[in-house]
């Protein structure tokens, strides 16, 4: 045993011997002492257990945290400042504060601002009941609507009356009104920049930073959102808004996220849609009646193309439209236009049948008579005259036996002229031809 | 060491006792500023922890830095040429100085606002009537001043209060811009003449288009039917050459061959149906006549 610690010893012997001869009061309450030094001091050992506890935070997969120390964001050894999910060791505030944030949650929004006014009954309402009758004007507090450019209809003037050029030169702006409902949707991409700019209120505990942050950002993306839809709009009219949504609903995106990055807001816009757009209840009569004729006129031309490709197709087959073009080319390829013949059908393809069919009996008969001809030829040159009776006999034979009537006339007296008169009805067939050839 | 554990526990408490009367701390979302006495004395700009007297001898105020979205009412303004619209604008602010904010609005945010939804009425009657409303919308895309409108109100709004209330004009935007509810109505007329007007084009180009299409397809078929018709032609052509190349064979005999092209002639005219009258001195009918005399016959 060490000299130091020998005297120690020899030192406390005497305390225990004091504490055996005290009397039975004093010893109780040095018991009681001591109990209660041993309950404090779990409640101590407790306390610091529970305050090391309360130092262990939990990042969410979802989120990401920001690290305050003194109100000061931490960078980590890296340079990054977002902290990753997972379990983290924070001091207590004031000394450090981590604050959590949703990042890879994608957040919609819906703007509607821009819709003409419905009460709760015309909302809930059945779509098939009919719409209540519209107000004649739109009162600016309490309809919602924005501006858009106006119909160019400057090459129209001329089918417009007097009563319609009047009005339209001169009554207003060149401008319309028209509704239309929005959606975005975004997340935050830049925690530390979201941190500092968007006023979001400190959690509560219990509270979700989630809903405190909807309930800080939604107004300011709201604004950025309607000041680009105010923007967009005015460039486009009713008709370009019909048909290119995707194009506007993709320039609104790109505004609001010029506004945003302006703003150094850390979000970053996902998507734009607009969700609904129509032009003024007032003026449906004149818009329905546009896209009835509209309509017609599309159905008009559907079935003057039907028309012409059964047209070309009765002219000249399936190819009539390629040959056709091929014929209007001065350059187009023999070859080309050749394969393009060949595989003509219709009108053209029975003229052509037809000449073709003329060719060879005109060239079969040709031949026939000059086979005809050179076997009667050597007969001929040795009696000519027989043999032209007898083949003009023959022929007259032929003739006459295939006649239906014959009228054979006896000369006059004396071997001289007579005069015949002989009526004959029309035949029926040639009446019947003629009367179809007229039609 | 034993009994140095409480007296140093009690030690490091009374430190931090003292420290939170001496030192503070600013957040990273935070401008705040010093009062001696109830008097500023001096701005905090960076977060952190910053030291003071401790109260009452310095006070620190703070303001919240991030920012802050206002939206004025709606408002109605007359443009250049005397065109009213209805505005509703709204802005995006900061406090960057706190005690020239202080100085100027006292701790009270809503009086901040207060000056700002005047100003905001101030600037727009100014801006907007300098431009005609043809630069707010217009059927022609490159005579829209929108945005420049807008960065003009952001310039004004910015000269007269970011120097004097301590605060930053982050952004201006206009998020609603309507008309006054008469003008809708004469709005509606005319985009229900201008939809008429374009019904009637539509119907008299549907028309057009299918004339036009029907009279390119006839000139197409006629083209067709030309271009086939030459090309019979041609064929045919073909055809009489050739048989022009048996025709000179008959020029052994060409009275011969007429005659037997006469005689085929005949045959195939008068097959059918016909009804002829012959005088009786044609031959064979001279046969009707007479018995004929073998005598004068040629031998």
């Amino acid at each position: 045993m060490a000299p130091d610690q020998e005297r120690n010893h020899h030192q406390e012997q005497p305390q225990s011997l004091d504490t055996s001869q005290m009397d039975s009061a004093t010893r109780s309450l040095a018991e009681a002492l001591r109990i209660s030094f041993v309950v404090l001091k779990f409640v101590m050992i407790g306390i610091l257990v529970a305050f090391f506890a309360t130092c262990l935070q939990t990042i969410g997969p979802q989120e990401q945290g920001i690290l305050l120390r003194f109100g000061q964001v931490k960078t980590g050894p890296d340079g990054q400042v977002a902290i990753k999910p997972g379990l983290k060791f924070v001091w207590p505030y004031p000394i450090e504060e981590l604050v959590k944030i949703p990042v890879s949650t994608k957040t919609n929004l819906a703007i509607n601002s821009f819709w003409y006014f419905q009460t709760q009954e015309e909302l809930l309402a059945d779509k098939t009941r009919p719409a209540p009758r519209p107000p004649a004007k739109l009162d600016p507090l309490i309809e919602g609507y924005c501006l858009a450019r106006g119909e160019d209809i400057g090459n129209l003037l001329g089918l417009a009356g007097r009563q319609f050029r009047r009005l339209l030169l001169t009554g207003g702006d060149d401008y319309s009104i028209v509704h239309s409902k929005w959606q975005v949707t975004y997340e935050i991409s830049d925690i530390k920049a979201f941190f500092k700019n968007i006023p979001v209120e400190s959690p509560k505990p219990g509270q979700p930073y989630y809903e405190l942050m909807k309930k800080g950002f939604n107004p300011i993306m709201q604004a950025c959102l309607e000041e680009a839809v105010i923007k967009t709009m005015v460039k486009y009219n009713i008709d370009q808004v019909i048909v290119a949504t995707d194009r506007v609903a993709s320039q609104v995106k790109n505004l609001v996220q010029d506004r945003l990055d302006e703003l150094d807001s850390g979000v970053k816009v996902l998507s734009v849609t607009l969700t609904a757009f129509t032009w003024p209840r007032q003026v449906d009569e004149a818009f329905n009646a546009f896209i009835t004729a509209s309509q017609q006129a599309r159905t008009q031309v559907s079935q003057a193309q039907a028309d012409a490709q059964t047209t070309l197709n009765e002219a000249a087959g399936p190819i009539a439209a390629q040959l056709a073009a091929a014929l209007e080319d001065p350059n187009a390829d023999p070859n080309y236009l050749e394969s393009l013949w060949a595989q003509v059908s219709g009108e053209c393809q029975r003229i052509l049948a037809e000449a073709r069919a003329y060719r060879t009996s005109v060239v079969e008969s040709a031949r026939s008579t000059a086979d005809y001809f050179m076997s009667l030829l050597p007969e001929y040159r040795n009696r000519p005259m027989l043999v032209v009776q007898a083949l003009y006999l023959d022929a007259i034979g032929q003739v006459l036996s295939e006649m239906d009537e014959k009228f054979v006339l006896q000369s006059g007296d004396h071997g001289g002229e007579r005069e015949v008169r002989i009526l004959l009805n029309r035949d029926p067939a040639i009446k019947a031809k003629q009367a179809q050839g007229s039609q | 060491m034993r009994h140095l554990g409480i007296p140093f526990i009690v030690g490091l408490l009374i430190l931090v006792f003292l420290s939170m009367l001496v030192v503070f701390q600013v957040r990273q979302t935070e401008v705040a500023f010093v009062t001696r006495f109830g008097r500023p004395v001096r701005p905090v700009i960076e977060p952190g922890l910053h030291l003071k007297w401790p109260d009452p001898i310095e006070h620190v105020t703070r303001f919240d830095a991030r920012l802050r979205l206002f939206e004025g009412d709606y408002a109605e303004t007359t443009t250049k040429g005397a065109v009213p619209v209805i505005v509703k604008a709204y802005v995006m602010w900061r406090i960057v100085d706190p005690l020239a904010f202080y100085r100027a609005v006292g701790t009270s945010i809503q009086a901040a606002e207060n000056k700002l939804y005047s100003q905001i009425k101030d600037t727009q009657n100014r801006v907007f009537g300098q431009h005609q409303f043809g630069e707010l919308v217009n059927s022609d895309p490159n005579q829209i001043r929108l945005a420049a409108i807008q960065r003009q109100m952001l310039e004004d709004i910015k000269n007269a209060m970011e120097k004097d209330y301590g605060i930053e004009i982050k952004a201006l935007g206009i998020k609603q811009m309507k008309v006054s509810e008469d003008v809708t109505a004469k709005v509606f007329e005319r985009m229900k003449a201008a939809r008429t007007l374009r019904t009637r084009a539509t119907i008299a180009e549907g028309q057009a288009e299918a004339k036009a299409i029907d009279s390119d397809a006839k000139a197409k078929r006629d083209e067709l039917l030309a271009a086939a018709q030459a090309r019979a032609m041609a064929i045919r052509g073909q055809g009489d050459a050739e048989a022009a190349k048996y025709y000179q064979m008959l020029e052994q005999e060409p009275e011969f061959a007429m005659f037997l092209k006469n005689l085929e002639a005949l045959k195939q005219m008068l097959k059918e149906r016909t009804t002829l009258v012959v005088p009786m001195m044609v031959e064979p009918f001279s046969l009707l006549m007479r018995i004929p005399d073998p005598n004068q016959w040629k031998r």
